[in-house]
């Protein structure tokens, strides 16, 4: 563990130090991050002009919720995201995933940290700022013990999150460039941002089985407003459970299918 | 003490494709790349890998580094092969593989000094990867391959697409490497001059199977057991004296070009001797990248 954190340290502070040379790029892509937040607030505000809530969540809940969405996949972002692109589109094509295939680290662990955004944290900044304004303002009753068991249940939704984006690309290993099904799972980031309350059951069950992006944002959200359910605690770490051995067996069997390519 | 020993590995690649001829049907096209091969190798021994393109080296040699699975067979190894980062400077990502191998600060720190001194590469680490030239770049690879002084160093081409003085520097650096630290070496290259220096064991590959195992020199010895005599032919009388020689012979810008089979060259020399001026003379072996040639092409390739 000890040395797995040390990697990590060195591969955050190699990208800070290439990101601080691309001052033009992370300036960019922050206010790229901020219009689309404002885009979304915008939408947010004109669907709550018509209505007084979402499936009973008023329009700072929602917000809130969007705002774990979007906090959540800020940090996917900073450790993990470019990596596993990286793997989908050209790692295994180009036969450079054989870096990752000799070290002596885990190579999911190490091809997700190769490409850090570590700029994605301005961003994330104002974000939390937001969610913090919107749960404030949302006029509901946050107890101490319920921030408690949100932070448990945004931990275990980023560890999901992030297992759910590895089983994504681990089809790559056979189809060599495959960046549809990742795509796919990007798409379905979009709906982590409603309560769940608004989908049909049919897709409520994909939503919290086969891709379980709700467990992810939803069920930290409703913990944060409603009293500690332990049921969902429970599902939600058997699930991440069964996400990460799921990964880490598939990764291990497409290593063994990776043919590299010519020199 | 063997520190490779791969036994009866083969790879076949496959894919399905649809058929040409039936346009619903899938057909699962298989392609063998390496067939049942056998291989041992001793601490200390540099071993060339050589073959025509295509021949199945690279895939031999990726699967004793553990990069790819073979289809069967087993192959034990103990060693790996580096890869730098593209968008940083060598020395960060040298730290990050002191990490990643557990380097202890203080040896980490003298085995780069040495390496960089060695490798003349002390104005080059602290410049992004992508900045430095094709062979600076190569020297940063070894230097980040040896950083953790692995017992098996895997070079696939180490010198290709380098000029003559660096390809040179590689060379010495790769023979002073494997005698201080009696690192196992596997190298492929098309450049012979990597051969003939390095490697006194040639494993020969073709279409994926070993044709031959052994000595470089005993090859060459066996593919060319003939020497090349070249007569400076600058005088008319020089050039008549050489038309009356009977021998199979032939004249290239001016020069008389001779191969004569080992057991006739003393005669041979007796009479050219006798006939043109000694410092117009040369005798010397045939060039070794003619003789791997020849052999490539050989459509029996009976040399085990």
């Amino acid at each position: 563990m000890k040395k797995y954190l040390k990697i990590a340290k060195i591969v955050l502070k190699n990208a800070y130090i290439r990101d601080s040379k691309i001052i033009g790029n992370v300036t960019s892509n922050l206010l790229v991050s901020l219009t689309e937040v404002a885009i979304t607030l915008t939408m947010f505000s004109t669907i709550f002009k018509n209505t007084d809530s979402l499936a009973g969540w008023n329009i700072y809940q929602v917000v809130f919720l969007y705002t774990l969405m979007k906090g959540i996949t800020l940090i996917n972002g900073v450790y993990a995201r470019r990596g596993l692109a990286d793997m989908a589109k050209k790692l295994i094509r180009t036969g450079e995933y054989d870096f990752y295939a000799t070290k002596p680290v885990n190579s999911m662990f190490l091809v997700s940290m190769s490409k850090p955004k570590i700029y994605n944290l301005l961003t994330l900044f104002f974000v939390a700022i937001l969610s913090v304004y919107c749960v404030v303002k949302s006029g509901m009753p946050i107890s101490l013990v319920s921030i408690f068991f949100f932070v448990l249940f945004l931990l275990v939704g980023i560890i999901l999150f992030y297992f759910i984006n590895v089983v994504s690309v681990i089809p790559a290993f056979w189809f060599i460039r495959l960046f549809s099904l990742s795509d796919v799972v990007n798409r379905f980031t979009q709906l982590m941002r409603y309560p769940a309350g608004i989908y049909p059951m049919a897709t409520k069950i994909v939503l919290f089985t086969i891709i379980p992006v709700l467990v992810v944002t939803y069920f930290p959200a409703w913990q944060l407003f409603n009293a500690p359910n332990y049921l969902y605690l429970l599902y939600a770490v058997i699930i991440t459970l069964i996400f990460g051995i799921v990964a880490n067996y598939l990764w291990k069997i497409g290593e063994k299918h990776y043919g590299s390519a010519s020199s | 003490m063997n520190l490779i020993s791969a036994k009866n590995i083969s790879k076949k690649y496959s894919k399905l494709a649809l058929d040409p001829d039936h346009i619903f049907r899938i057909q699962r096209i298989e392609k063998e790349a390496v067939a049942g091969f056998d291989l041992e190798i001793e601490e200390g021994e540099i071993v060339g890998f050589l073959g025509p393109n295509g021949a199945g080296k690279t895939t031999i040699l990726k699967m004793l580094s553990g990069i790819i699975y073979p289809t069967s067979g087993e192959a034990i190894v103990m060693g790996q092969k580096n890869q730098l980062w593209w968008d940083l400077p060598a020395i960060d990502s040298f730290s990050l593989l002191k990490e990643i191998y557990e380097i202890p600060e203080a040896k980490y720190k003298k085995k780069l000094k040495t390496l960089m001194d060695v490798l003349s590469m002390h104005d080059i680490v602290n410049r992004r990867l992508r900045n430095l030239s094709l062979g600076e770049r190569m020297k940063c690879e070894l230097a980040a391959c040896l950083l953790h002084e692995p017992k098996v160093l895997f070079l696939d081409e180490p010198t290709i697409g380098l000029d003559i003085i660096t390809a040179q520097s590689i060379r010495n650096f790769i023979k002073e490497i494997n005698k201080i630290q009696r690192c196992t070496i596997i190298l492929t290259s098309h450049y012979m001059g990597d051969i003939e220096e390095l490697c006194r064991r040639v494993v020969i590959i073709n279409h994926g199977m070993k044709v031959y195992d052994g000595d470089f020199k005993a090859l060459i010895k066996k593919y060319a057991p003939e020497k090349i005599v070249k007569i400076n032919l600058g005088e008319k009388k020089d050039r008549e004296k050489f038309a009356k020689i009977k021998i199979d012979k032939k004249i290239e810008d001016g020069v008389g070009i001779i191969k004569v089979p080992i057991k006739k060259l003393s005669g041979l020399a007796k009479e050219i001797f006798g006939k043109f001026n000694a410092e117009h003379i040369t005798i010397q072996d045939p060039d070794t990248e003619d003789v791997i040639a020849k052999i490539y092409k050989g459509k029996e390739l009976d040399i085990k």
